[in-house]
């Protein structure tokens, strides 16, 4: 048997690992197929905004001594819909509204980490993420909310789907389009949350966008475009962890990289089969 | 049967009045073409229609119930206005954009069931896209794209069909069997129709009413009275007349 085949084998048997495989699964399926519909909406970049939100809350938590991934969830729930407000009911772009709200975010998050001065290190640890340091807490937590978002795409799919596809015929054939984006951001601020411990805050926006395009590269239908994406993502994940723990890498930026590979290859896919 | 009564509507944009004093009524199975000049506030009147544009002014009926209070939007079949550019990349196919038309109406959480999906197929024979159906959309022609939003605007058997200038990116041969296809809709299933267009020249053809509007009311009534009125040879100008009311090919006829 090969050296790698066998450690990975050896790995498999650790329970970190199985942590890192459980939670993993779970978080990237919620992330790619929310990501389809915020890629389609042209709201990507929401993932990244929240990030930047999510390292101010961290931030405070820490500072108040409070669970950084738990109490986070509320303030960054909060900045979602903030965002979402912005943008419909302001004269703020949607754009300029997720750069306005990141930048509060990361500047709360280095103001907080001055304040505070000896948890700097903590704070930075969750820029980048280690999903291979995962709590079991955090396992179930990420299991929960993840079941939580596909029920709520699963439940909702016609709506979102129309919505996504024209907002203002899904508002003409009754669909409570307001309350679909509410219902969207508030689970992408859950899913981001999840997120970061598996990819950090400055690569959580990688996990709704990658599987998200590599999907929309290849798929001919809108199922099928959400199926693609939950297994680009479960395959870049899978891989990632992989990788990064036989050859000692970091697990955030090889999960992204392979990411990128899978939306090389869709991309070629897709030519060949004239899909682009 | 009075399907849409309209009295005295205005619409304001920031304080600045887009449309005022329209005023008109609309029978079942009546085929409406709805004309005027580019910022005539044609496609405001069909959004306040529609409910996506609220009234400054005036009163909107549908099916006899205040626009306010009306819910049964399955009644109503909405084409949209089509640009080269709408839904690129989109990953939907033509099947299930159609189907997203028998949402309306529906109790939440809405579902398709098998009468839905039989449904699908039979708008899908008759608007003559089966043969698009596992299509994606950003794959078709204009000419395609606008029947798949006929057939999810028609899919959901409503009694009016509502449509924003649907000719406006079609080339003429598809325009005019898009034309007949409407009206085979509107004579066979007895569906009413109000279409938005520019085209005042292939309108008189095939619509029963007419109604003209410049940000105001210029004319309502029915095509034969728009082409025998003095007050419209004096608004449009005899040439203008003569040509929304195809005397030329009549002129020709009589020859």
């Amino acid at each position: 048997m090969s050296a790698p085949l066998s450690s990975l084998i050896e790995a498999l048997g650790y329970s970190f690992i199985q942590r890192a495989f459980i939670a993993g699964t779970f978080v990237a399926l919620s992330c790619a197929i929310l990501g389809v519909f915020l890629v389609l909406r042209r709201f990507a970049l929401i993932g990244e905004g929240l990030g930047h939100v999510s390292f101010g809350a961290i931030g405070l938590c820490l500072l108040l001594q409070l669970h950084p991934v738990y109490f986070s969830i509320p303030l960054v729930v909060l900045a979602s819909l903030w965002i979402l407000y912005l943008s419909e009911r302001s004269k703020v772009q949607g754009d300029a509204a997720i750069g306005l709200t990141a930048s509060l975010g990361v500047a709360t998050g280095v103001l907080l980490a001055s304040i505070g001065g000896g948890y700097n290190i903590d704070l930075f640890s969750y820029l980048f993420g280690n999903i291979l340091v995962i709590s079991k807490t955090e396992v179930l937590l990420s299991i929960a909310l993840s079941l939580a978002v596909v029920a709520v795409v699963v439940l909702l799919y016609h709506d979102l789907f129309v919505t996504a596809f024209e907002e203002e015929y899904a508002r003409v054939i009754g669909a409570p389009t307001r309350w679909i984006n509410i219902v969207l951001v508030v689970c992408t601020a859950l899913t981001v949350v999840l997120g970061i411990r598996v990819v950090g805050i400055m690569l959580v926006s990688s996990l709704l966008i990658f599987p998200a395009i590599a999907s929309l590269q290849v798929a001919a239908s809108f199922r099928g475009a959400l199926v693609m994406a939950a297994l680009f993502a479960v395959f870049s994940v899978w891989t990632g962890i992989i990788v990064s723990y036989l050859w000692d890498l970091p697990s955030g930026a090889t999960i992204v990289f392979v990411n990128f590979g899978c939306f090389l290859a869709a991309s070629a896919v897709g030519r060949l089969l004239g899909r682009r | 049967m009075t399907i849409v009564e309209v009295t005295d509507l205005a619409v304001s944009f920031g304080g600045t009045e887009v449309l005022s004093g329209i005023s008109f009524a609309m029978q079942a199975g009546d085929f409406l073409g709805l004309v005027g000049p580019n910022g005539s506030g044609k496609t405001t009147l069909v959004r306040a229609l529609l409910g996506l544009e609220s009234p400054s002014r005036g009163k909107i009926d549908l099916f006899g119930q205040p626009r306010e209070r009306f819910q049964q939007w399955q009644r109503i079949g909405y084409v949209p206005q089509i640009s080269g550019t709408n839904h690129l990349g989109f990953p939907a196919s033509v099947r299930e954009i159609v189907a997203s038309g028998r949402l309306a109406g529906k109790p939440f959480p809405r579902r398709l069931h098998p009468e839905d999906r039989l449904a699908v197929e039979e708008v899908l024979e008759l608007v003559d896209i089966k043969a698009l159906a596992d299509r994606k959309i950003d794959r078709l022609s204009g000419g395609q794209r606008q029947r798949v939003y006929l057939a999810r605007a028609l899919v959901a058997e409503p009694e009016l069909l509502l449509l924003d200038e649907p000719t406006a990116a079609l080339d003429p041969s598809a325009r005019e069997s898009f034309y007949e296809l409407l009206q085979r809709i509107n004579q066979e299933q007895q569906r009413s129709i109000v279409m938005v267009t520019h085209d005042s020249g292939s309108i008189g053809r095939y619509a029963t009413t007419f109604l003209y509007i410049d940000r105001r009311l210029v004319f309502f009534g029915s095509f034969g009275e728009f082409c025998q009125s003095a007050a419209m040879t004096d608004y449009f100008g005899g040439h203008a007349q003569h040509l929304i009311c195809h005397r030329h090919g009549l002129d020709r006829a009589r020859q």
